[in-house]
């Protein structure tokens, strides 16, 4: 991969927040392959028994610690092709896709909405936690990817979701009260592997700007509806503060009264009080976790919102 | 109005090809906890829910007017009418196929092919025993060799010789995700 395909613009901003040998990992592991990743889908099969399975056509998996994923280290021919992949039996992500719906416990009967849901590998892990019961809303504005949420959510045998092609903007309107909320929202991309990532060139500051607006108003919309005693994750795949950081520092400004962030249930990552920006950080933003990308894992950052009971 | 519920004659069709297919009404005697409705498309996509989740949606009906929200799927999706024939989709496979009591297993090479979107000509014993249970243009559900579902394929005896035909299998999902969703 060529080296100036990270611009210089951004490559500045991250030595600024994360320092210079922090920014050299970054880009090393942003220009490196990533591994297959694959994780047995709960409703339909036991990873001991899936591993056997694919073992059988071929296929070497190795477990990931304290994960319930396997790394392929062999592939004979095109996982996708295999019975087993057909019938939802596992789902191929970045392990970064595992982190947010760890991070939720809903109960088997609560409400959860999944503000942007395309293409429903997160959508699908919080069926697999709520075991089909209860409710998923799972919402997507761009009628172009619905099509492989729709696919992956009957592949994967899910029974619990509805799907609205609908603004999570303006997800207030419906005016339904949920429990959980996994706001995994739409972002610059910076954190992404160059492999899947062909943004960061053309990309311009101001895209990370107009990202930051949509996320203040997903967070608006989705705090306006979760109910008392509930819980938010917002994740994003980008390395840019402004949507991280000093978007969470700011909600929690805004929210002073009734919004606190939850220790993650993840040991991994670093602190979100580390990353250098100008303007004083909240002081709850050290409950945040920032990652950095490394092999199987793209950059990314989560906090954990939880809404005070009055 | 995002939804419609079934008429009786609708109702009876679908019930009607359930049964037939899983060979028990295993499933609609469930139907009195659980609702089917149909969503308006050019396919009329039928869905089944539960009835806390037909409250959910009840409720974003009323308040949807002010959106521009679709209702796009509904928990299960059973099939879909076309030209007032009820048809099962891929998206019912997993959700009917531990139900059934009925069913053809097909050997690897021929898995192969039924996920390829081929036909099966029957020629196998193996095979030719399951399907002596089965009438001319009956639907059943195919599996793998290993019991994996894959498709659902129509029985015929064309000049006598048996042929499973497919007339939707799971190799849709990586041959054509955007036209067949």
């Amino acid at each position: 991969m060529n080296t100036d395909f990270i611009s210089e613009e951004f490559i500045k901003r991250w030595e600024h927040f994360y320092g210079k040998p922090r920014t050299k990992l970054i880009t090393s592991h942003l220009r490196s392959p990533d591994p297959r990743i694959i994780t047995p889908n709960s409703l339909k099969i036991r990873s001991s028994d899936l591993k056997r399975q694919l073992e059988k056509r071929g296929f070497k998996l190795t477990k990931i610690k304290d994960l319930r994923a396997f790394i392929v280290e062999t592939e004979p021919f095109n996982i996708v092709s295999t019975p087993e992949y057909l019938a939802g039996f596992f789902s191929i992500q970045a392990l970064s896709s595992l982190f947010p719906t760890k991070c939720l416990e809903p109960s088997q009967n609560t409400i959860v909405v999944d503000m942007t849901a395309s293409p429903g590998i997160k959508t699908c892990f919080l069926a697999q936690k709520m075991k089909n019961n209860g409710s998923i809303l799972a919402l997507e504005i761009s009628k172009s990817r619905i099509p492989a949420l729709k696919a992956n959510i009957s592949r994967m045998g899910v029974s619990n979701t509805i799907i609205l092609n609908f603004d999570a903007t303006e997800f207030y309107k419906l005016n339904i009260q949920v429990d959980h909320v996994l706001l995994d929202a739409p972002c610059s991309g910076t954190g992404l592997k160059l492999s899947k990532n062909k943004r960061l060139k053309p990309r311009i500051l101001d895209d990370i700007y107009r990202q930051a607006k949509r996320q203040k108003l997903l967070l608006e919309s989705a705090w306006q509806q979760l109910k008392q005693n509930g819980t938010m994750i917002y994740s994003i795949c980008s390395l840019e503060p402004e949507e991280g950081e000093i978007q969470i520092s700011n909600f929690l400004e805004r929210h002073e009264e009734d919004a606190d962030l939850l220790s993650l249930p993840i040991s991994s990552g670093f602190s979100g009080a580390d990353t250098k920006w100008n303007n004083s950080s909240h002081p709850q933003l050290r409950e945040t976790r920032r990652f950095f990308p490394k092999p199987g894992v793209d950059g990314f950052f989560m906090a954990l919102v939880h809404k005070r009971l009055h | 109005m995002l939804y419609s519920l079934l008429t009786t004659t609708e109702k009876k069709q679908v019930e009607t090809k359930i049964n037939t297919l899983l060979g028990s009404s295993i499933l609609t005697n469930t139907f009195n906890e659980k609702v089917l409705i149909s969503l308006n498309g050019s396919r009329k996509g039928i869905f089944l829910i539960s009835k806390a989740n037909l409250d959910l949606l009840k409720k974003i009906d009323s308040n949807s007017d002010s959106t521009n929200c679709r209702l796009i799927h509904a928990c299960i999706k059973l099939g879909f009418f076309i030209r007032d024939e009820f048809r099962f989709g891929i998206e019912s496979l997993s959700y009917l196929a531990p139900l059934t009591k009925k069913g053809i297993k097909l050997n690897a090479r021929n898995t192969q092919k039924f996920i390829f979107g081929k036909d099966i000509e029957v020629t196998s014993e193996k095979i030719l025993l399951q399907i002596k249970e089965f009438v001319e243009s009956e639907i059943t559900i195919i599996f793998s060799d290993d019991d994996i579902p894959i498709g659902f394929g129509k029985i015929t005896f064309k000049e006598k010789k048996p042929l499973i035909q497919n007339l939707v299998d799971s190799g849709i999902y990586i041959r054509s995700e955007k036209s067949a969703f």
